[in-house]
């Protein structure tokens, strides 16, 4: 009796895996990426244990050993199923050019003989965080490299989900990076992650309309006041209650000379800086010409979508969007000039880091080290316009070919600040979205949303890793 | 004996997929849990439930969350009903398809319909601006996600649309559940139009107005999805629902105890709800 339940079971094991490699071999683009072999062999095997087992009991139940032909083809088929080869898996957004980024893990793989497995997620970063976070509180070692927002840096590192990067590179790797990316990649007197692209802000205005571009943010407030209208508004800008918003405002608040932490780690964002940087903001939308109201709902893909319509004579985005600017459909192509920020820009940007629960970490390594070289960056600037971390690439004739605007970049990057660097970014942020949102909204004045953020924000700033401030 | 083996199948299938997580959540909301600290859970007693109710942004959450409720559950139980009566009394050759037809914002997965309604709503790009300025109800564009009572007013609006078919097919089916031969003997009467409505259709369709009721009740208390898509709580947080609020406090604080006081919270308010309403039911029912 329980001889044919667990011949049945093994059969329906063996039924549900063939199905699955039968499903996966339907779609040949996955079917590349995915180990088939292994539940190819499971399937097989249970499938043969299974009839072992029925046909024994069908027989009468004698002690008759399951057919002598069946086990040896069984061990024959796990002789067969070759050694796994050495995988890695890398979780990342879906890369803009998956060719192109197919291209370069083969060649990784025919230079190392290990195989790289992608998990592709989507572009949102808050998903992407939600699922790295599931997967890493879960010790989970289903991924070896994750892909992560720069501004997850300090958080993972002090979880102990990343390895530490130090000791992976050497002088000459290091000194080739660009200073700022490879910063953001650092927490704590540690190297963590190995920088992939980089981003920084940018104001990208109408070079037809504006003869040259404000140099300070009371003269933008006063260009997109006195040149906007509820066509065409002065500005446009991310606003909607999310991570973009604070990135929209530290860059006020650094160009104001005030800062979101102090040097002593404490909250200095309630500042006359900081009111005159959130007073600049909502002045913006005060007027209904200098931002539209349309802004508290935009993020980045919303105002870079108003201003290629030509709804906007000034707009801050992140370097990436230059070459979305300069596409075929954008109403404003060859009409938009790139200028810095009036002040500095906050650094952007996704690093490749390394899970602790790796079982491969070497192998891991690798691949960190392989995709943000020289060689395959250079790929990813010439085929994706993706901002390089290695100052080399500013130089190289293709790709500046391939992008004209990368060599302003360079300085603009130069000057690029990393958002602070805590492990409790992400709160931080969260209290501020939600504040920041208020002032703009009119619900309370900028020097109260200030006054609270702080309040809230307190328990968290100056803390450190050791307990969970409440 | 034999009885035991009965049930206990279904026992351990409860246990499984409802005692096993409940314990579990009670247990982590009594314990300091941090997704960044993996293996250190000190205990701490209700500290999580008292930081939770200690906070304005818990209360305002509350707060949102309560309007929300009891604003799209009495449009959708209102409109629900005037839908089901229309579907009712369609004689039509077309009766199958308006049937079909009125399911199908209901069919849709929440997130689907919360993409559908943002486009649906752009200040720029959207229907609804591009319909109201052209028939003159607005002279500008509104912009509906972007000031806190419009934020609110539009996500109850799309829950609204989302959902009023579900009441409307319960409806439909307690309608049908009415023997005529009422309508005939209460025409006798005098009871024709709107008294027959009031005074006969209305009280026989009782229960099955009360099982939408909590249906939908229980769903708006835990309504995050909408939300989410729509404005991530903003702007300024006025929308920000307690489910919202729970999911920030985990995915951003990282903080699963508190995460898990809050999603009880939200649990013991969703059960307290089905309570009242079942015993509304059951005294209607003796009745």
């Amino acid at each position: 009796m329980r001889r044919t339940i667990l011949g049945w079971l093994l059969l329906a094991v063996s039924a549900e895996r063939l199905l699955n490699v039968y499903l996966l071999s339907r779609h040949p683009s996955i079917f590349e990426q995915v180990d088939w072999r292994a539940p190819l062999a499971v399937g097989l095997l249970a499938g043969i244990a299974g009839t072992a087992l029925l046909l024994r009991v069908r027989t009468g139940g004698r002690a008759r050993k399951p057919p002598l032909a069946l086990l040896t083809l069984a061990l024959g088929i796990a002789g067969w199923m070759p050694a796994d080869a050495e995988t890695v898996t890398l979780a990342q957004f879906k890369p803009r050019d998956p060719a192109s980024e197919a291209e370069l893990l083969a060649t990784f793989t025919a230079r190392t003989g290990v195989r790289v497995r992608q998990r592709t997620l989507p572009n949102a970063s808050d998903v992407q965080h939600q699922q790295f976070v599931t997967w890493l509180a879960a010790r989970d070692s289903g991924v070896d490299v994750y892909q992560i927002d720069q501004i997850w840096t300090a958080e993972f590192a002090a979880a102990g989900w990343i390895r530490p990067a130090g000791a992976e590179l050497t002088a000459g790797e290091r000194a080739a990076f660009l200073p700022a990316p490879l910063a953001s990649a650092a927490w704590g007197g540690r190297l963590w992650a190995l920088p992939r692209f980089t981003e920084s802000g940018l104001l990208y205005y109408r070079r037809d309309v504006l003869p040259a571009p404000p140099r300070s943010w009371p003269e933008l407030v006063r260009v997109a006041t006195a040149l906007g209208t509820t066509g065409r508004s002065g500005y446009v800008f991310q606003g909607k209650q999310y991570e973009g918003l604070v990135v929209n405002f530290l860059e006020i608040l650094w160009a104001m000379g005030g800062r979101l932490l102090g040097e002593d780690g404490g909250v200095a964002v309630d500042s006359p800086a900081g009111v005159r940087a959130l007073e600049i903001l909502a002045a913006l939308l005060r007027h209904p010409g200098a931002a539209s109201p349309g802004v508290l709902t935009y993020a980045e893909h919303d105002s870079l979508q108003e201003f290629r319509e030509g709804r906007a004579l000034m707009h801050r985005n992140w370097s990436f969007a230059w070459s979305l600017v300069e596409r075929e459909g954008s109403r404003v192509r060859g009409r938009v000039g790139v200028a810095p920020l009036p002040g500095p820009a906050s650094l952007g940007g996704w690093h490749l880091a390394v899970s602790a629960y790796s079982r491969r970490p070497a192998a891991a390594w690798a691949l960190a080290r392989f995709l943000t070289s020289a060689e395959a960056q250079r790929v990813k600037a010439l085929v994706e316009g993706r901002l390089p971390t290695v100052g080399a690439l500013y130089d190289d004739r293709e790709v500046l070919r391939a992008n004209p605007h990368f060599a302003a970049l360079r300085d603009a990057l130069a000057l690029a600040r990393p958002r602070p660097a805590t492990p409790f970014y992400a709160r931080l942020s969260g209290i501020l979205q939600v504040q920041i949102s208020r002032a703009l909204v009119g619900a309370v004045s900028p020097r109260e949303a200030l006054a609270e953020a702080t309040r809230q924000m307190a328990p968290l700033a100056g803390a450190r890793s050791a307990g969970l401030p409440r | 004996m034999r009885k035991a083996a009965l049930w206990a199948p279904g026992l351990a299938l409860l246990a499984a997929v409802f005692a096993l997580p409940l314990a579990e959540a009670v247990w982590t909301s009594l314990h300091q849990v941090w997704l960044q600290r993996p293996g250190e859970a000190p205990f701490v007693g209700v500290e999580n439930f008292a930081l939770l109710l200690a906070s304005e942004r818990f209360w305002a959450a509350v707060r949102h969350t309560g309007l929300f409720a009891v604003t799209s559950v009495a449009l959708e139980l209102t409109l629900g009903v005037g839908l089901a009566l229309v579907m009712h009394r369609t004689r039509a050759r077309g009766r199958a398809l308006v049937r079909g037809a009125a399911l199908v914002p209901w069919a849709l997965p929440t997130v689907v319909a919360g993409l559908l309604w943002a486009w649906i709503l752009h200040d720029r790009h959207g229907v609804a601006n591009h319909l109201l300025v052209s028939l003159g109800a607005i002279s500008t564009p509104l912009v509906w996600l972007g000031e806190p009572a419009l934020a609110m007013s539009s996500i109850i609006g799309a829950d609204v649309w989302k959902t009023t078919p579900f009441v409307a097919l319960i409806a439909l089916a307690g309608l049908q559940s009415i023997d005529r031969g009422v309508y005939e003997a209460g025409s006798l009467d005098g009871a024709t139009g709107w008294r027959a409505f009031v005074h006969l259709t209305l009280p026989l369709l009782r229960p099955a107005l009360l099982v939408a009721l909590l249906f939908r009740t229980v769903d708006a208390v835990r309504v995050f999805d909408l939300v989410y898509v729509l404005t991530r709580g903003g702007p300024g947080g006025s929308t920000e629902t307690v489910s919202v609020l729970t999911y920030m406090i985990l995915f951003q604080e990282l903080d699963v105890g508190r995460a898990s006081a809050a999603g009880l919270l939200t649990g013991a308010a969703a059960g307290a709800v089905a309570l009242v309403y079942l015993r509304v039911l059951r005294w209607g029912g003796a009745s």
